[in-house]
């Protein structure tokens, strides 16, 4: 039976790919990928390695969850390296606990190779730091895109506070997360920036209010990052990459 | 130092990226719909593609156009995987052709040749009294078969160097054979399937001379059936044709000299040939679905036998990557397997995708532009 490293590929930018994950990869007999994976990681595989696409094709699964927990059971079973390879980190909104539950009810061995998440290093491309002092010490990181729409599991009225919040996957989203933060009294010009790309050469951020955002940011191309909260301010001085 | 290696790397594995240079759009019959891959990843599905059993999709310039069972002709746009316009132009249409100003279907049910510009929109209506197939363009001539009267027509287009094509009637060949069914064009010559006939017939596009040749090897090895020429392969020296209910691939020389006939796993439908022209893929039907064998083209040996967990509805090689595409229809999988060792035996399953009840499998050239851009923002 192999071994399974459920691994994160990082936000895109193929510098950001940890050292781990670049062994593992390079070592993997079959790499279970999707589609936030950036693909040009995948050459750096040996000659014999298997590539199986799990991800999604316009918005929707190509395969269910707990098809692709067997898909890997069974790799497992057939190869001594198997790397589930994930954009961003395999535990934030990655569905990497599901997988590990799956495998280790299986007597699989597993390990998690952490990634850099894109709530964090997509924001710092932007020039947008997460906490700051004297403006805010903490912040929460968000699905925009919730398994049920009918039943909302986010807990809006915790929002009031000055945490910065950054919402995952939620430009498609972008109109109703605005209007549950104006609905729980964020005031209409309180800073909010969409970021599309985010670490890819074309990257780019979009400024604007809770009141305009919308408008302003709807078009852009997937994947985007919403970040809400005082701490946009500072990308007029902090950012750095965006050309 | 380290970090130095460390972006040596990063900047060797972007250069020597799997980058795709080509699209692979892959039918999803049951779901009408054209599934994408891009750059390795199923990125899209272009749906409300009516019925699509036979559908038949080509490229030509940035337009992608499909024609569907049902009569539709339907124009998207490959690169950015987008359904645009879609035209009834018949109940029942099945093959089609493109020019550069223009599409020209042969419609099944309502017995014309439809003339449309590159946008879909109509500009002429050759009636012909029958069921129309194997169209084809040579030069300025449009040339189509007449199923139901045994005819090949040849039109000119007229409007050369104008912005609407316009075809005037330049010649018929009445008498061609029984049942013309499908067509090819290699060099200048129109090559004509019959049904239910071991011959076929051979137009000369510049002589516009017609004859028949009959397909046979000798008298115990002789063609049941011509199958559709998309089955056909063509090297640079041979034709290869799937023997159906011979269980064999025959091979003529391009005077359709008989050279040989390999002796295959079951009864042959599909053949294809490598880029390199090294390599034939046969695929079959029956209960050898599951089945592809890798020929040989020059000692016409069998060189591999794969075997699916699922019927092999489509193969494909790619053109610019060292692959061969199948579509593994039961399976729900598109697989791609690396074809870069010189012996078939190595060549190992480098990609599954997960397509829904997948069959034709169609490649797109996309821009060098796109791609610059794509390669960066496709994940």
């Amino acid at each position: 039976m192999g071994r399974v490293y459920l691994t994160g590929a990082g936000p895109g930018a193929l510098e950001l790919l940890t050292i781990k994950a670049l062994r593992v990869i390079r070592k993997a007999d079959v790499i279970i990928y999707d589609r936030l994976a950036n693909p040009e990681i995948l050459s750096e595989a040996k000659d014999g390695c298997e590539f199986i696409y799990v991800g999604k094709a316009d918005s929707h699964h190509t395969l269910p969850q707990d098809e692709i927990n067997e898909l890997i059971y069974q790799a497992s079973l057939k190869y001594d390296i198997v790397v589930r390879l994930k954009g961003g980190d395999p535990l934030v909104f990655g569905r990497g606990g599901e997988e590990g539950i799956y495998l280790k009810q299986r007597g699989v061995k597993f390990e998690f190779i952490p990634g850099i998440t894109s709530a964090i290093a997509v924001p710092e491309y932007a020039g947008i730091p997460v906490t700051h002092r004297g403006i805010t010490v903490s912040f929460r990181v968000v699905t925009g895109h919730e398994a049920s729409k009918n039943k909302s599991q986010i807990p809006w009225e915790n929002y009031k506070s000055d945490d910065t919040i950054i919402f995952l996957m939620g430009l498609h989203r972008l109109k109703h997360i605005t209007e549950k933060l104006l609905e729980i009294g964020k005031p209409k010009d309180f800073p909010i920036a969409v970021i599309s790309k985010g670490t890819w050469a074309e990257e780019k951020t979009v400024i604007g209010t809770l009141s305009n955002i919308y408008e302003k940011a709807k078009d852009l191309p997937t994947p985007a990052l919403i970040v809400v909260g005082k701490v946009v301010k500072l990308h007029k001085d902090l950012s750095w990459f965006e050309k | 130092m380290k970090k130095m290696l460390f972006l040596l790397f990063i900047l060797g594995a972007t250069i020597s990226s799997l980058s795709a240079r080509e699209k692979i759009f892959v039918v999803e019959r049951e779901n009408s719909a054209l599934a994408v891959i891009d750059h390795n990843l199923l990125v899209d599905k272009i749906k409300n593609m009516h019925n699509f059993n036979h559908a038949v999709v080509k490229f030509r310039d940035n337009d992608g156009y499909v024609i569907t069972r049902d009569g539709y002709v339907i124009k998207f746009d490959p690169i950015h995987n987008k359904k645009l316009k879609e035209y009834k132009t018949s109940k029942s249409a099945i093959g089609f052709i493109i020019g550069s100003n223009f599409l020209a279907v042969a419609n099944y049910d309502n017995k014309t040749v439809e003339i449309l510009d590159r946008d879909l929109n109509p500009l002429q209506t050759i009636k012909t009294g029958s069921r129309n197939v194997g169209i084809k363009i040579y030069k300025n001539y449009l040339i189509f078969e007449l199923m139901d009267s045994d005819e090949i027509w040849v039109m000119k287009n007229e409007n050369l160097s104008k912005a609407k094509a316009h075809f005037v009637l330049f010649k018929k060949f009445k008498d061609i054979g029984k049942v013309p069914f499908d067509a090819m064009i290699h060099k200048n010559l129109y090559v004509a399937g019959l049904f239910n006939s071991p011959d076929v017939g051979l137009l000369n596009l510049d002589t516009m001379k017609y004859k028949k040749i009959p397909l046979n090897l000798g008298r115990k090895d002789r063609i049941l059936k011509v199958p559709h020429f998309g089955f056909w392969s063509i090297s640079k020296d041979y034709f290869f044709i799937p023997a159906v209910g011979a269980k064999k691939v025959f091979v003529f020389d391009h005077n359709f000299k008989p050279i040989s006939a390999i002796e295959v796993k079951g009864n042959p439908v599909f053949t294809a040939m490598s880029p390199n022209q090294k390599w034939l893929a046969v695929s079959f039907s029956g209960k050898d679905f599951p089945y592809v064998q890798i020929i040989d083209t020059k000692t016409f040996k069998i060189m591999r036998t794969f075997k699916f967990d699922g019927w092999i509805l489509h193969l494909r090689w790619s053109k610019d990557t060292p692959h061969i595409y199948f579509s593994v229809n039961t399976k729900n999988e598109v697989l791609a397997y690396r074809v870069s060792d010189p012996d078939p035996k190595k060549w190992w399953k480098h990609f599954m995708w997960p397509v829904r009840k997948p069959s034709g499998i169609f490649l797109f050239e996309a821009p060098d532009d796109y791609l610059k851009k794509s390669s960066k923002v496709s994940h």
